[in-house]
Formats: C-alpha cells, structure tokens, sequence
C-alpha cells in the first residue's frame, strides 16, 4: 500500500506534571492522488500529527509509514533526504524571504536538491505559471498580495515535486474565495501529480473541498466524514 | 504621553527585549569609549603639564628666559627686583638630565635648581620640605621617583645623576608628594637647591629663567622694562609660555587623534544602528499597536526619542568610565620624545570638553539609529506596512534610478575629496573624514556589485554553487542590515588603515631621516637618550682623548638646541657642512641639495623646514631672522627640508654660524669617524674604556643610534597605533555580535528551510557564505578608502606638518587586516552559526 500511513500512532507530551496525550491512537490512510483535510480545534493535536508525519517526531507507540517505509527507523540525514525528495511543506505564514522575488523564493527547494541555478529557475518558473504567477515572477512578498504569496509558497513546495503534501493551515491568513481557490489548486495538483495531500485547516469551506475529511479531538479521529469532492 | 507613561512603556520594553538593548547599549559605549578615550589622552598631555607649569610659576604673569642651556647671569636678577612694577621673582636654572635608579631604571628628568624665592613665589613654601632647597641632595618628584623604583620617602636612597657630560651619585632628601608640591609631584622633575645645581652643571652664577610676579596693573610696563634689560638676547615672554609652545608641538598629532575620534564617532553610529536594526521588527510592530489604539503621532515620537534618549544616556555613562580606563590603562603615558623640549606632567586630567563632547556623539549616535522607527510615524502606508511584514527588518536596494543617483552622489564626494586633497592640503583631515562618509555611501554600490557577480558566477556555474545561490537569496532578504554591517567593517577597515598605513609611511620616512643623520659618524657620543643633540656637555677634552684611540680618524662635533621662534619650539641642529649632505638628500623639499651643502659650508645660510618658511612667507635666497643668544641674526634660506621629525619645525646651520651666535663651541654629540679596517664596535668599547664610567655619557654605533631615533619616534606614534588596533579590536567584536544576533534573529527561516530538508551542515555552509560575502563587500570598501585615506593624511603630514613621510608604501598590511577582520568575525561568528544551523525545524510550526 503506497502513500501515507499512520498505525495506531501516539504521541504524548509531559508538561507541569501532566501528561498530555497529543495523538493518541490515530490510524490513517491517504493514498497518492488522495486529498484528506484534517479539521480541529487549536490544542487537538493536528501540528503534532503533522510533525510525526515529516519525521520530525517520532511516536512513542505506533507506526507512520511513507510508502512503506518506516519514518521512525530513519537516521537525521534520510529525514532530511525524506523532507527534500518526497513532502512539501505548505505553512499558514507563508515563510517566504522579503524582500527576494517570486523566482529565487520559488527557486530555493531545488536548489536545496543540488540544481544548477539556471535549472531550478527554469523549473520554479513553470510551477509559478501553473499558479498563475508567470507575471509576478520580479515580484517580492512585499509586492504580492496574500492569496498571491501563499501561490509562491505552494509553487515552492511543489517544485521540488514531492509525492507528500503537507498543508498547515495554509488559507488561516487568506479570504474565503481566496481560500477555495487555494484548495481547489491543491487539489487539482494531488490529482494531477499522484500526490498524497494532507491539509491541515479550521476552514469547514475548505475542508469540504477535500476528497475525505477528518476531525481530531483531544488527540483521536473522533469522526469521518465523505468529502464534498470539487467546489461547483 | 504623560512621562510616568513613557517610562512604563519602556520599562515593558526592557523586560521583553532586554538582551537587544544590552547589544544596542554595548555598541553605542563602545564608541564613546572610544571617543572619551582619545579625547581625554590627548587633552591630558597639555592638561597635566598646564597644571605641572602652573604650579612652578605660581602667580607669576612674566618671565625672562635664556635661549640655551647655559643661562644667563644671575645678576640679572637683582636689576629685575629693582623694577618698580616687579612684586615678586624668584631665579630658576633648569637642566635636562638622565636619572639613574638604584635598580638601573632610568629617565629624563627636567632638574630644577631653585631658592627658596621661588617657594614663596609659588606658595609651596609653607608644604615644600625645607631640605628641598636646603641641601646639597637632591629632591625627587613622587613619579619621578616611582619611575626609577624609590618608594615615597626616599629613605637613604642614592641615584646617579647625568648631567652634562659628567655622572654625579647623589642621596634622596625626600620625595615630593601632592601635599608638598602639588600637581608637579606628577611631573618627571627632580630638584636642588640652585648653588648646587650650578655647580654639578658647570654653570657657576648661571641661570635659565626669571619669574616675574608683577603688582596690579604693571604687567604691561613690566614687560617693557623686561625687554629693555633683556637686551635682545633673551626672551621675554608670558610666565605659562611653555603650555602654548607645547600645544603647538602636540597640534599635529592630537589632529590625527581627533580624526580617529571623529571615525569612532562614526563607528559608534553605526554599531547603534545595528543593534537598532536588531530590534526594529518588535518595535515597529509595538509602534503599529499604538497606533491601533489611537495613540497620537506626536506621542509616539516622543516615546521613541525618550527610549533612545534612556538608552544613549546609560551606554555613553558605561562608555564614560570604560573610555577613562581605556585612557587609564592603554593611552597613559607621556611621549618620550618630547620630554628634552617640555617639563611635562603624567597624570590623567578629564576636561569639561572631552567629557560632554563624548555624552552628546553618545546620544546623537542613538537618537540617528533611532530614525528609522520614525519612517513607521509618518502618514500613508506605514501602518500598513509594518503590520503585513513579516517582522524581517531591511529595506530593498533601491532601484536601478536610486542605484544610479547614489553612485553619482558617491562619485561627487570622491570628486570634491580629491579636489580638497590637491587644493587644501590644510583640511587633509577634514577631507579624510568626508571619505570615510562617502566610503559608507560607496558600500550599497560595492555590494550590489559583488552581489551581481557573486549572482553571474552562480548562473554559469554547476550545481555545487546552489549554496552560493541560496546564500545569495538569503542575503538580498537582510539587504539593509547586510548593508549596514557592511558598512560598520568598511569605517572601521578606514579608519584603521588611513591612519595605521600613514603611521607606517611616517615611520618608513623617519626611517629615512634617521639613517641620512647618523651617517655624519659611525660611533657617537652625547648624554643619554638626547636622539636630537640638544644637551650640551664639556667635551672637548674628551674629543683630544678619543682622537688618539686606535681605529679613529676623526672626531667632529655636533651642536644643537631648542629655540623660541614665533610660537613654536624649534630644533636647532648643527652639523659639519660635508656630514649634511646624506641628511639633505631625503629631507630637501625644495632647493638642490649640493647648493644646500656648499651655501651651509660658505656661511650665514640655513636649512629651515618648510613649514617656518611658509608662515613666515619666505622662499629660498630670503633672509630669516633668528632670535640667537647673541641677539637677532638674519640668515639667508638654502633650502627648504622636513621638519626632521620635530612637529614645531627645524633650522639646519653650519658649526661657524652656530658658534658665532650661540657663543659656544660646547659639542651635544661627538661622531667619530674610523680609520679603514676599523670596526664600529671594537671602537665604541675602547670609548667607553677611555670615558671611564663616570661620564655620563653614552656611546653608540650609528646603527644603535639610529635605531634608538626610530624607537623614540614610534613610542611617540605609539597611540595612533594603538587607537588604529582598538578600532579594529571594536569592529571585529561589534560585527561578530550583530551578525551573530542577525543569525539567531532569523531563526524562524532557517526552520523552514530545515524543514524544506536542508541539512544543518548546509545551513551552516548557507551563513558562512553570506557573512563572507558582507564583510567582503564592506571590507573592499573600507581597504580601497583607506588606502585613499592613507594618501590624505600622508599629504597633511607632508605639507602642513612637514613631516618626512615616505610615499605610500607597499606593504601587506591592509591584506593582513581585511584577513584579521574576515577571519576572526567568520571564527567568532561560527558558533552561534552552528548552533542556529541545528535549530529544530518544529519552530517553524509554532512548536
């Protein structure tokens, strides 16, 4: 079974004399070309998940498999290898340089992966075209609106064409029609690439546009719901 | 803004986010430091040897002084307390001699003989100890005595004496402190009673000067009076004439501190503006928050400019006191070389002056790095602005018209620069300080252009510079705070090189000097530590005995000594015709130098240092009158030359002149010259052996004696040296600590870029590169403006000072600097690289 997978997972936290449960037993499956929306409220667990799927923890019970592989029995340089070659990362604050246009912003994954700069520019610049930026390539995030610095970030995680696409609350700083289309190219892209895509959101609107979407409470998948499939 | 709300405000501040105003406060104290330090070391050579002239002369407005050494007849003295405007005067013979301790330590010493007139003219007679001017010891100063190792007291002490050719061993009456002789208990001064100074001298009935306390209202009658029995063969002339004499022979050098404090001021800015830049993102988002709240304008401001006003305050305070330590312990002490021409004192004095001007360049540094807050105030998109950034302080490189228009800026001042430096060679050191602001100017355009090839080199390169390539983005995205480091090591690398490559080219051209004067002889005699043959001693009975040594062709004598001369004390120097033709060949600034020698040898002309000539309007073949012993004499100029080393300026003359004036053929040097074969060193013992050890006299190879000129000219540069070393100690500290907080400040784009799979060995090699990169560009700034600099102040040296500056020299040291810089920042900065380059990417995530 390719794609992602979650086995039981838990993860616990020890704070003030307290042990809290962050995940705790979380079973899941999203599977290339599969687009799971993650909904909960803040303290649920979901930026924990999201650290145990990019390798970044490691369980204390449970599995977390990326195409088979076993995520915990990876040593600090096939994390890293892992983070480059397969997930793109998708954060709510954008995390773009200021001041350092469109292209280089888009660029930086690819030239993290070893391209020559003429390559990874070449390259950065089809993914901004394939989100509507061929015309803002000069631009920095100063001069692109919030919708359009969040399409660099999405150009820049996809460049590097990652088979995992993790989305952390990437529409919290965007307007409801920016947000559907945001969510809509994520998931006309995990179609298109054959990626696995998990967006971890509070925006039910969202979430409905999602192939299956989830909630997480207090730790667990307490509920599952179809999802609403493409916006009309 | 009620003032209790301002100071909530900041006291929250400091709470949050004290550890970048500590970094803010350090770097603005180190500048005033730096600043303070300067100012103060150089006011407290003039000031403390105020304070030592104006204890000796007391409440004497007047003086009556002798143009040598040897004095003038104390019979004078009777004819001047006849004078009916005359209150008060007391006869003083002053020698300059070399103190021998009881553990070999030894230093020149002004030695006064004096009576108890004097005393009661200075007020000291009731505190001085009465066997001062009582016995036939002698009486030490309590630094005097310090220096050679007696303790205060002086116990059953027992120092030896070198006066004039002879060595005396003497007993210490007693150590002179504060509570007995005041501020000249700081002064390398020893004293006797005069009748017995007179004799050791072998000055019998002689004395140096006459102070002259007149009654109210009688100073100008006095004078006349004064001047009538001084006849023309001595000076008359205001009782603290001295200070003003020194002032004029420290003015070169305390220019060249001044420009250094001038750069540090600068420097000080910068390392503010730093560490503002450090806190600017909270401060801009607290600033919008006000704002939000409808906090007026106008009250934001105030509270801005009281913060900065707070801060300024409490760092240029620590600045203060670190700055008085510094003066304390690196910039405390006297220059040697001029300890022959001046008594001078060797305590610290901290005048209102250094003190207010450090405090206000610490608070206008502060309150300047300030104003970059100010732009949030201002109407428009500010507020809009401050809120949607992300909080990364640094704004874009301007655009391309920008670019242009500040290259054509820069290139105006470079214009204006040069213009200064080929047309007012007077304000080298003002124009110098123009370059070092148009050297920050330049840094944007340098940088832009190690960028852009730093940017071709990647596009045409493989994929092994994608860190560069990275590097690269990461830099354009800090561009102001890039800049402005830059900025900090390109002033600093200016400031360092401009003064330490002129110091250098300086010490080459003494050098030159020093070598063309002792090659008259290959051994010399004169009293010890007088490099400038300015101590006469009886020696013509020793001349008739070395002639007769084995090995020795000849023994000539040198003459030499200070004279008065229109504000300045000059060098009168004194030499056979044919041993000044080496000297003349690298001194002569215009005039042939074979002229120089036959006209010198012909009689009734001098060499003069350009500088004296200039003042006074005269060319070569014009008559200068000089103010000998023997009255006013007129000599025609052969030459111009250097100054030879002594700021006020020098007069060359001939052995027959000199005699005829001066009325004396009493040698301050002897040279010997060898037969063939001889060795410079076998003779200089068997010297020594014929001397025997109660000389006190020293005997030296040319080589020794011109290596003795160079050490004596360095010690008296040593503080250029040493504040050109501090700049760049300072620089390397401040950069390393803004770069280093610029790094952890950027932690959250490391995360992500952590997160994006980079590994901490890549984002390590990421920020070595980019602070290679910025301190390049600011360090090419800096090394090409100070190599401009250097030139600068070579050509004020040169021509207003008249210095013997060799032209720039060639030497490896700005290299060795811009490596000291780049490398100790890189090492220095490595660490928190390396720890910042494992931050956990969970940050990235709010975790």
């Amino acid at each position: 079974m390719g794609g992602l997978e979650l086995e039981q997972v838990v993860k616990h936290y020890r704070g003030a004399g307290e042990e809290v449960r962050a995940v705790d037993g979380v079973s899941l499956h999203v599977a290339p070309g599969e687009m799971v929306a993650l909904e909960g409220p803040s303290g649920s667990g979901k930026t924990t998940l999201l650290l145990l799927i990019a390798a970044l923890l490691t369980p204390e019970q449970g599995v977390v498999r990326y195409d088979g592989r076993d995520l915990a029995g990876l040593s600090e340089r096939q994390a890293c290898d892992y983070l480059l070659r397969d997930v793109g990362f998708i954060f709510q604050d954008f995390h773009l340089m200021p001041r350092v246009c469109a292209l280089e912003n888009a660029s930086i994954k690819l030239l993290l992966g070893g391209l020559r700069l003429r390559e990874a520019q070449a390259h950065a610049r089809t993914w901004l075209e394939r989100v509507d930026l061929g015309d803002r390539l000069e631009h920095t995030p100063e001069e692109l609106s919030g919708g359009e610095r969040q399409r660099v970030a999405i150009a820049r995680a996809l460049a590097g064409e990652p088979r995992l696409i993790l989305a952390d609350e990437p529409t919290g700083n965007l307007d409801s029609a920016r947000s559907r289309d945001i969510v809509a190219l994520l998931h006309s892209i995990a179609q298109e690439r054959d990626a696995a895509v998990l967006l971890v959101t509070h925006d039910h609107e969202a979430a409905l546009i999602a192939d299956r979407s989830l909630t997480l409470r207090d730790g667990r998948l307490t509920e599952a719901q179809p999802g609403g499939g493409h916006p009309s | 803004m009620r003032p209790r709300m301002l100071v909530y405000l900041y006291r929250r501040r400091l709470r949050v986010h004290a550890l970048q105003e500590l970094l803010a406060g350090v770097g603005v104290a180190v500048a005033v430091a730096l600043v303070f330090a300067v100012l103060v070391a150089n006011s407290s050579i003039s000031g403390s040897a105020g304070e030592v002239i104006h204890t000796i002369v007391g409440p004497a407005s007047l003086q009556l002084r002798a143009r040598t050494e040897d004095g003038f007849d104390e019979r004078l003295l009777a004819r001047v307390e006849q004078l009916a405007g005359v209150a008060q005067s007391a006869p003083v013979l002053e020698q300059s001699a070399e103190l021998l301790g009881p553990h070999g330590r030894h230093i020149t010493v002004t030695i006064a003989g004096a009576d108890v007139s004097l005393a009661v003219l200075d007020g000291l007679a009731h505190t001085i100890p009465l066997r001062t001017l009582s016995s036939d010891q002698i009486a030490l100063t309590k630094t005097s005595a310090a220096r050679i190792g007696i303790s205060h007291g002086g116990g059953a002490s027992t120092v030896s004496l070198d006066l004039r050719g002879a060595s005396y061993s003497l007993r210490v009456a007693t150590v002179l402190g504060r509570s007995s002789v005041g501020a000249l208990s700081q002064a390398q001064v020893a004293i006797m009673p005069l009748a017995r100074l007179q004799r050791l001298a072998g000055l019998p009935g002689r004395i140096t000067r006459i102070l002259v306390q007149t009654k109210p209202g009688h100073q100008a009658q006095v004078r006349g009076e004064l001047r009538t029995l001084a006849g023309g063969h001595l000076d008359v002339e205001p009782a603290g004439e001295d200070l003003a004499l020194l002032r004029q022979a420290l003015r070169a050098g305390d220019q060249a501190s001044d420009f250094f404090a001038a750069i540090a001021v600068l420097l000080g800015f910068l390392f503010a503006f730093n560490a503002m830049l450090l806190t600017i993102p909270e401060q801009r988002r607290a600033i919008t928050d006000l704002r939000l709240l409808g906090t007026h304008r106008s009250a934001i401001v105030r509270m801005v400019l009281f913060q900065a006003l707070c801060l300024g305050l409490v760092a240029s305070l620590a600045g203060l006191l670190a700055g008085y330590a510094l003066s304390l312990g690196v910039f405390h002490q006297s220059p040697g070389y001029l300890a022959r021409a001046f008594t001078l004192g060797t305590h610290t004095v901290v005048g209102l002056r250094p003190l207010l001007l450090s405090l206000i360049c610490g608070l206008l540094a502060t309150c300047l790095a300030t104003t970059v807050l100010l732009l949030d105030v201002r109407r428009g998109p500010a507020l809009d602005s401050a809120q949607r950034e992300d909080g990364t302080p640094g704004q874009p490189l301007g655009r391309r018209t920008a670019r242009r228009r500040l290259a054509l800026v820069v290139g105006l001042l470079l214009a204006l620069t040069t213009a200064g430096y080929v047309f007012l060679p007077g304000f080298a050191l003002v124009v110098s300080f123009g370059l070092a602001l148009t050297c920050i100017l330049a840094v944007p355009l340098l940088f832009d252009l190690l960028l852009g090839c730093t940017d071709a080199l990647v596009r045409h390169g493989d994929g092994r510079l994608s860190t560069l390539a990275l590097a690269l983005s990461s830099l354009r995205s800090v561009t102001l705070r890039s800049l402005v480091l830059a900025a900090t090591g390109a002033v600093a690398l200016f400031g360092s090189l401009a003064l330490g490559g002129a110091r250098v080219d300086l010490l080459h051209g003494i050098e030159g000097f020093a070598h063309g004067y002792v090659t008259g002889a290959a051994v010399w005699i004169d009293t010890p530590a007088d490099y400038q043959g300015v101590n006469d001693f009886r020696g013509e009975q020793d001349s008739a005995r070395i002639a007769h040594l084995p090995g020795v062709a000849g023994v000539r004598s040198f003459q030499g000594g200070f004279l008065q001369m229109g504000g300045r004390r000059v060098w009168i120097t004194v030499r056979p015709a044919d041993s000044s033709g080496a000297i003349l060949r690298s001194q002569i600034i215009e005039g042939d130098p074979a002229t120089a020698v036959k006209r010198l040898s012909a009689g009734g002309w001098i060499v003069v240092s350009e500088q004296i000539a200039t003042e006074r309007h005269l060319k070569i073949g014009q008559t200068l009158t000089l103010p000998t012993p023997t009255g006013p004499a007129g000599f025609r100029i052969a030459a111009l030359s250097t100054n030879f080393g002594w700021s006020p300026g020098m007069v060359l003359m001939s052995p027959a002149d000199y005699q005829r004036a001066w009325q004396t053929t009493a040698p301050t040097a002897l040279g010997v010259t060898l037969t063939a074969g001889a060795s410079a060193t076998s003779v200089r013992s068997s010297i020594e052996r014929e001397l025997g050890p109660g000389s006190g006299l020293q005997i030296l190879t040319a080589r020794a004696r011109e290596s003795e000129i160079d050490a004596s000219v360095s010690e008296g540069l040593s503080r250029l040296s040493d504040i050109s070393s501090l700049l760049v100690l300072a620089a390397i500290l401040a950069l390393a600590a803004a770069l280093a907080s610029s790094i952890h400040q950027r932690r959250a784009l490391l995360c992500e870029l952590r997160l994006a799979g980079a590994r901490p060995q890549r984002l390590a090699r990421i920020l070595f590169l980019e602070t290679a990169l910025t301190l390049s560009a600011g360090a090419l700034t800096g090394a090409l403006a100070g190599l401009y600099g250097q030139a600068l102040i070579d050509s004020y040296l040169r021509h207003v000072t008249g210095f013997p500056v060799s032209s720039i020299t060639a030497t490896p040291r700005p290299l060795e600097i811009l490596a000291l810089v780049v490398v100790a920042v890189l090492a220095i900065v490595a660490i928190p690289a390396r720890r910042a380059s494992r931050v956990s990417p969970t940050l990235a995530l709010g975790k």
